[in-house]
């Protein structure tokens, strides 16, 4: 399945003027939060998307997205390099995640400061096209949770949000040769269970393709 | 060849939700930091017990606000101390004494002056252990060895006050955040106590004062 992996960010006139992660990172740890919000813009995509395929719910991933934001400001005390706020976001995205009861218990008052959504159409082909979605992500998490969580983390990060082993190091701070130990593991555990149940059923959930 | 589950495709919030979101984000980021008193509610109490148990916290919440308002620290110049105008030391909500291994502690200090408008606080969770058949009730921490079992540097919000000091130096500094206790190397170790040192440093790294926590005991 390809999946694709960044935003747009404009021509590339614009992209030249454009304030890099980096720049726009040193700028929050001063205490920047339109610098923050810009990083919001570039990255909340990805990262919403991160938290929906880890949980299966496009409502929580979308409190899990917030929560992610307040937790990185609430540590932009921390040094990164300049191409690397990405994978730092992904990281603290997977410890929210990973403890989503405690987040949710350390931003409640926040969640609860959100404004209600104006009341916008939805219309049924969007809505359906969700449920498919959240079908889905849900059936891919039914084999993911058979997994221990290190794998589960290496896994989506690496297949799910295509990071390099590099990147995912960073996010998840382990050394490199533990994400590629991990998702070999995690590859093998899959087929595993791809061969078990897809015989059955006569479908695959397990995807295969040509690496490039 | 690679082998992938199929994940659903990358796709938007609902429609207007990023923007929403960030527009909270940001009302958030920008709120004027709240005292302890204000705050300690909103990060302990799960939302379906708020009725029940905000006015009991509230209450608890001013008591430990009027008993602890000051707590001078030990250092060669101490927040609280008379070496400055120091608003207030570190406060800890709430502060029993007593930590468990999932403890959430809300914390905040106020330091008065310092020379610009940045300043950042170094805080440091330091452990001591009891010494094997050390009876706990007559154990004196501070001649023991401690360890370092957590350690963050965080910004500080500065704003310019009335209230001057030494050159003139207008800017009050402040701090208010929340300290997991399962974030702590080892957790909370029932053979251990532990304190929390702060230390107000100016845009140098320069030390400006340091305050720090009672001992605290580990339950649980």
């Amino acid at each position: 399945m390809a999946i694709v992996g960044n935003l747009d960010v404009g021509s590339g006139h614009e992209k030249s003027v454009e304030p890099s992660d980096g720049d726009l990172w040193a700028r929050s740890r001063t205490g920047d939060a339109e610098a923050f919000g810009l990083l919001f813009d570039r990255h909340a995509r990805l990262i919403y998307n991160y938290c929906f395929r880890r949980v299966g719910s496009r409502e929580t991933a979308q409190d899990l997205l917030s929560m992610v934001f307040l937790e990185a400001w609430r540590r932009r005390d921390k040094g990164l390099p300049a191409d690397k706020v990405l994978p730092w976001l992904y990281g603290i995205a997977t410890n929210v995640v990973r403890h989503q009861h405690r987040s949710e218990r350390r931003y409640a008052a926040a969640l609860r400061r959100l404004p209600a959504p104006d009341a916008q159409p939805d219309f049924a082909g969007t809505s359906d096209e969700h449920v498919d979605y959240e079908r889905q992500a849900r059936t891919a998490l039914s084999l993911l949770e058979q997994l221990p969580s290190g794998e589960q983390d290496v896994f989506v990060l690496c297949a799910g949000m295509e990071l390099s082993y590099e990147d995912a190091a960073l996010a998840l701070g382990v050394p490199i040769g533990t994400v590629r130990s991990r998702l070999s593991r995690a590859r093998a555990r899959l087929m595993e269970l791809d061969s078990a149940s897809g015989h059955k059923n006569g479908e695959s959930t397990i995807q295969e393709e040509s690496q490039p | 060849m690679t082998d992938q589950i199929a994940f659903p495709p990358l796709h938007d919030p609902h429609p207007g939700e990023l923007e929403r979101r960030k527009q909270h984000l940001l009302s958030e980021i920008t709120r004027e930091p709240g005292k302890a008193w204000r705050l300690l509610p909103e990060f302990t109490i799960p939302r379906f017990r708020l009725r029940v148990v905000v006015p009991i916290v509230a209450a608890a919440a001013l008591a430990v606000g009027l008993s602890v308002a000051f707590i001078p620290q030990s250092s060669t110049n101490p927040i609280g101390g008379g070496g400055g105008n120091a608003v207030h030391g570190l406060m800890l909500t709430p502060d029993t004494g007593v930590i468990g291994p999932s403890s959430v502690i809300r914390a905040s200090l106020d330091y008065q002056p310092v020379p610009d408008t940045s300043a950042s606080l170094q805080l440091q969770v330091k452990r001591v252990a009891f010494p094997p058949g050390t009876d706990p009730n007559t154990f004196d921490p501070n001649s023991e060895p401690s360890q370092v079992v957590f350690q963050e540097t965080v910004p500080m919000h500065v704003q310019a006050t009335t209230v001057t000091g030494p050159g003139d130096w207008g800017y009050l500094a402040s701090w208010s955040g929340t300290l997991s206790v399962s974030d702590w190397t080892g957790g909370c170790q029932s053979n251990s106590i532990y304190t929390i040192n702060a230390v107000v440093l100016d845009a140098n790294g320069g030390g400006r004062g340091s305050s720090g926590s009672r001992w605290l005991m580990c339950s649980g």
